[in-house]
């Protein structure tokens, strides 16, 4: 029997770790990813990579928990590897602070991350205007090297890679027997999915290399991400607005509001602004097989997108969802009869 | 009144400003100088990496404890200023590691401020000092956030690999030699130190070096923190010796520099020297 020819569409983080999952779970397989834009163009680029889980109103928290675990436990064995440095991902340790009480005061996946612990009242003296917060040990892994290293990775398991942008998933019949869409944003064309809309967020990446911990206030739109090399310093969510440009004035305001909690780094240098649109999709992540017809024709496509603001944090676990999907997929008969759209 | 502060490392200058800062109002007539063969960045204090951790069994002398904690709410005070990476302060977490649980004295000066360190046999004799050579490989690995520190009771403090990134650079080490004078860097120390802390973190491999330094722990049983008179000719000279600080002269400087401010506090008292009462320490 011939090997199953998948698509898989977008070459972001969520694009390229399903096509590694893929690769491992289903046998005879020829993947190739189809996208546009590659590192150091695509939106999972400009994220920090902190891994902190984000809520999605449809997905149920047990499901979101599995998701973040496996997420966590495979970038914690890369970070105990000797491959950390290439693949751009390593443990920081940091608090996230709030200005009142929150209503849950331990999150669901404080058992995920390490060491998760309430900060004593000699730890809040940092913070003067805060109140409440957690100190605790996660990952953090940063795209510019991650996707890189990914793509070498797929490369040598026979993987292709092709730049080309796609303007309709029925562009990939019949060269493909099954169709991957993580395409991100990309889906509101795509997949019709005109309820997406981006959130965008800029940020400051800053030399300051004193800086160790990272700082997150608890609404999410400050924060201080130490990196390999620099510092990211957000942030904001201005929902639906696509301009790619960064704004001067917003510059100003991340950074003023980023050194009144961690005044040193007034002595940040090397500064520069980044835009990013996140792929918000309201229902959240989309992990959903559905067999396209027309004329006659079938094509299967497993979506996979609208990971957020969350898409690092959780993008192993969905993988390997999408690559279940897949599997199932290449599984069930190749009969011609079309299916209704799910 | 002449003060002569020897030694310009942590030790040195920190004395010296803690008694300025505290006696120049009360003291008009107070002239410091501090003298020193080398200044930083040649000083045993510059190979140091600066972690301020206690060793983690109890002093010999319980006033340590005090002093340590004194050094640590001064430095937390100002790490969270804007200047504060400029000063060379930051806040840094991480793991000490362990491999079973562990259940814890010329005429020329009024007074004299000996803060020589690992040299101060050559003021005056003291069995009790001995250097405690320690190499350190300064290393380009910026994505390395928390130290690691290992610690073996057989081994003893330092003898074993630690990795504590800095402001910089992250620093290697894990040797510990007493008795060692030598201050030339070694090439077995180089290899144990790399070994051992690419053991304990494998991506270091990747990591360009950018310096390799040797050092003199100046270590005693318990830091000389203490007056002694001395006679010069026909004048009594004050000493106030503050020396022997190990490895851990940056983890408890300010708390020996307020105990030798005090000392010389209580001098002026004598020599009825101050015109109003001497400020609260």
């Amino acid at each position: 029997m011939d090997p199953v020819r998948i698509a898989v569409v977008g070459a972001g983080v969520v694009g390229l770790s399903t096509a590694m999952c893929v690769s491992k779970l289903v046998p005879r397989c020829s993947i190739t990813v189809i996208s546009d834009k590659f590192s150091p163009d695509t939106t999972s680029d400009v994220a920090a990579g902190m891994l902190i889980p984000h809520v999605y109103p449809n997905t149920p928290i047990p499901t979101l928990k599995q998701w973040f675990r496996e997420t966590f436990d495979h970038l914690f064995a890369i970070a105990n590897s000797a491959e950390a440095g290439d693949a751009g991902v390593h443990l920081v340790s940091g608090w996230q602070i709030f200005q009142s009480i929150p209503a849950e005061e331990v999150p669901f996946w404080a058992d995920v991350v390490l060491g998760f612990r309430k900060m004593t009242k000699a730890e809040l003296k940092k913070f003067p205007q805060h109140v409440f917060g957690h100190a605790f040990t996660t990952l953090k892994c940063e795209s510019p090297a991650y996707l890189p290293w990914l793509e070498k990775r797929l490369k040598g398991s026979g993987v292709l890679i092709l730049t080309r942008r796609i303007g309709d998933l029925w562009e990939l019949h019949p060269s493909f027997d099954v169709v991957v869409n993580c395409s991100g944003l990309g889906s509101r064309q795509l997949a019709q999915a005109s309820e997406m809309f981006p959130m965008r967020g800029q940020v400051l990446n800053v030399r300051a290399p004193w800086v160790k911990h990272f700082i997150r206030d608890g609404s999410g739109l400050t924060y201080i991400y130490p990196g390999t090399s620099n510092v990211i310093l957000g942030g904001t969510r201005q929902q639906g607005d696509w301009n790619l440009s960064p704004d001067a004035e917003i510059s100003r305001g991340i950074f003023s509001r980023c050194c009144a909690l961690e005044p040193s780094l007034q002595g940040a240098c090397d500064i520069r602004e980044k835009v990013g649109l996140r792929p918000f999709r309201p229902a959240g992540v989309r992990l959903q097989t559905e067999f396209l017809a027309q004329d006659g024709r079938r094509l299967p496509v497993v979506h996979h997108y609208g990971h957020g603001s969350g898409g690092i944090s959780v993008h192993w676990g969905t993988a390997l969802e999408a690559a279940r999907l897949v599997s199932e997929c290449v599984q069930a008969p190749r009969t011609p009869t079309p299916k209704s759209n799910l | 009144m002449r003060v002569v502060v020897i030694g310009a490392g942590v030790i040195g200058l920190s004395t010296a400003l803690c008694i300025h800062e505290r006696y120049r109002s009360v003291l008009p007539s107070l002239d410091m100088r501090v003298y020193a063969d080398r200044f930083t960045p040649l000083t045993n204090t510059d190979v140091a990496a600066g972690l301020c951790q206690p060793y983690l069994s109890d002093p010999r002398n319980p006033q340590e404890a005090d002093w340590n904690q004194q050094t640590f709410d001064y430095l937390l005070s100002r790490v969270h200023s804007p200047n504060a990476a400029n000063v060379g302060l930051a806040l840094v977490s991480g793991y000490n590691l362990f491999h079973e649980a562990i259940p814890v004295a010329r005429g020329g000066a009024d007074v004299i401020i000996n803060c020589t360190g690992v040299w101060a046999g050559s003021l005056q004799p003291d069995p009790l000092l001995q250097p405690g050579r320690g190499q350190i490989i300064k290393v380009d690995a910026p994505w390395m956030k928390h130290f690691i520190i290992t610690h073996d009771p057989e081994k003893g403090i330092y003898k074993s690999p630690y990795i504590i990134p800095g402001i910089q650079a992250v620093t290697l080490g894990g040797i510990f030699q007493l008795g060692n004078w030598s201050e030339v860097n070694n090439i077995q120390d180089h290899n144990t130190i790399w070994e051992g802390c690419c053991r304990l973190e494998p991506t270091l491999q990747d990591a360009k070096i950018v310096a390799e330094l040797t050092g003199l722990r100046p270590v005693r049983p318990q830091i000389r923190l203490e007056r002694e008179q001395l006679r010069f000719a026909s004048s009594n000279t004050e000493v106030i010796h503050n020396y022997g600080h190990g490895g851990y002269g940056l983890t408890i400087h300010w708390g020996c520099a307020l105990e030798a401010a005090k000392l010389f506090g209580k001098i002026l008292e004598e020599r009825k020297l101050l015109k109003m009462p001497p400020p609260h320490l």
